[in-house]
């Protein structure tokens, strides 16, 4: 879904800082519109490097404590250690390795090339529907596109709903809201 | 606030001293024009609207003026007809029974600005509808008045006025709504940022549904809703919003109308009866549903064109966030439900 999270914290600080900041008479409003800027621009980066940053400790903390483990049992003397040796153990047997990290642009990509392609193959059908034969033919496929497509708006709209929006008087809108 | 506008650096904002510059030199005859306020319009995101009022005469009798500048957003334009084309369609329309404002000038390159602006003349009263809705009667006058103006738009001789040389003219028949659907669905491929096998499955069902039957071809205003008109005392005195004008099927401004919530203002019964009764157009109910989608497809397209500006190098303003999130789901959910999907 474009624009991506990065690109609409970038455009919330842009207005912040040419829009609202410098119309802000009260030196408070100001102190807090400029911790609100620090904090976005933080959730910008936390958004790029937030998975990659925590899997990348987690695979490194999972490394040590498997190192830790053994090294422990080897070293402890009178069981001074057992507390902390069974803390890696049940640890390590609870997780026997971390989660993968999501590729999350890896999926946004493959998905927007998968509804490319799906762009491209209604348009084909829509021009092969010339011929009304064919047409008849390609319904239940058709049938089927659409079927897709009900669900992948429905499966969209708790992402739009935060940013609802339609022209006219609030009054007329219920008519045309979707159920 | 002075200065020559030559000598001065080309801005992306529109700011107050190059703009004093401006209209000085293009209003020479008004001596000692000041620019008092500048303020830009939050209403509209097409394109930005600003008043600036200005003065000028003698120290004792001084002369006052608000103007209307349109300019194109910094990042250029977030509609698939340039500037100029609004401002030609108001020029053409002035002085016709539909009120417009009066365009003064328009300019393609301001030595100010990094984009073109128009400047027209702003006709006093209100856009916001507050008043109206809270005034039953004002309601109901101005809704019926709105009724009236689109009948008399679209009996307007659009030939006499020029329009048919600023804007293509379709066959009757489908091509009233095919050749408009063409430019949409032309805009959505140059601006799309991603797929939307949804837009396309919306696109081809217009395509294949294109009403046969047209009562006639009028100029089509496009944008037909409250808001988008200037109301004072209890009469209509300009239509504004103007770029989506174009010739076609006058049913795509009653389902604009609908689409809008004209019947907040006017009830469905009295909108047909008073637009076939004033403009002798019937009122085609299925080709009124057709344009329903048809603008489902169009807000779809134009809302998510301004995705276009989010780029590497520059990333807008939020309001246009809000805009292409908020209304591209909305009219894509709504179209695809008007077509059974």
């Amino acid at each position: 879904m474009r624009p991506r999270p990065d690109e609409l914290l970038r455009s919330i600080n842009r207005s912040l800082g040419e829009v609202i900041i410098p119309n802000l008479a009260d030196d408070w409003a100001r102190y807090v519109a400029r911790s609100m800027e620090k904090i976005v621009a933080h959730l910008a980066v936390r958004w790029r490097l937030e998975l990659e940053l925590a899997a990348e400790d987690a695979a490194e903390l999972d490394e040590l404590l498997r190192e830790l483990a053994p090294a422990l049992r080897e070293l402890d003397g009178g069981g001074r250690l057992a507390g902390a040796t069974a803390a890696i153990e049940a640890r390590l047997a609870a997780a026997p390795g971390p989660p993968p990290a999501p590729d999350v642009a890896g999926v946004l990509s493959a998905s927007e090339a998968y509804r490319a392609t799906l762009q491209e193959v209604i348009e084909e059908l829509e021009s092969a529907g010339d011929d009304p034969d064919l047409r008849a033919r390609l319904e239940p496929l058709r049938e089927r596109i659409r079927r897709y497509l009900r669900r992948e708006l429905d499966r969209d709209r708790v992402l739009s709903e935060p940013t609802d929006m339609l022209f006219g008087p609030p009054a007329a809108q219920p008519a045309r809201t979707s159920s | 606030m002075s200065g020559r506008p030559g000598a001065l650096p080309v801005s992306a904002e529109l700011e107050a001293a190059p703009l004093e510059a401006h209209l000085r030199e293009r209003l020479p005859e008004r001596e000692d024009l000041r620019l008092t306020r500048l303020k830009r319009s939050p209403g509209g995101m097409s394109r930005e609207t600003w008043f600036a009022d200005v003065e000028w005469g003698p120290e004792e009798s001084r002369q006052r003026q608000r103007l209307t500048v349109r300019t194109d957003h910094p990042h250029g334009a977030v509609m698939p007809t340039p500037l100029k084309f609004e401002h030609d369609v108001m020029k053409a329309l002035h002085g016709t029974a539909v009120p417009v404002a009066e365009t003064l000038w328009y300019e393609e390159q301001p030595s100010f600005l990094n984009r073109p602006l128009y400047v027209r003349d702003n006709v006093p009263g209100e856009a916001s509808p507050k008043r109206m809705f809270a005034d039953e009667r004002l309601r109901s006058r101005i809704g019926r008045r709105l009724v009236e103006l689109l009948a008399d738009l679209h009996t307007v001789d659009w030939r006499a006025c020029g329009l048919d040389e600023i804007m293509e003219v379709p066959k009757p028949g489908r091509e009233a709504a095919l050749l408009e659907l063409e430019k949409w669905k032309r805009f959505w491929r140059e601006t799309a940022v991603e797929p939307k096998p949804a837009l396309a499955e919306l696109y081809a069902w217009l395509e294949r549904n294109a009403p046969e039957e047209v009562a006639r071809i009028s100029i089509v205003w496009g944008d037909v809703g409250v808001g988008n008109f200037i109301y004072r005392d209890d009469d209509i005195v300009a239509l504004t919003d103007w770029e989506q004008a174009h010739l076609g099927d006058p049913m795509k401004d009653i389902a604009a109308a609908l689409w809008r919530g004209i019947e907040d203002i006017v009830s469905k019964d009295e909108l047909y009866s008073i637009y076939q009764e004033r403009s002798g157009i019937p009122i085609d109910e299925r080709s009124v549903e057709y344009y329903s989608a048809f603008i489902d497809a169009q807000y779809t397209t134009t809302s998510a064109s301004v995705f276009q500006l989010f780029t590497p190098d520059s990333v807008p303003d939020v309001t246009f966030a809000r805009l292409g999130l908020g209304i591209s789901y909305r009219c894509l959910d709504l179209g695809l439900r008007a077509i059974g999907v």
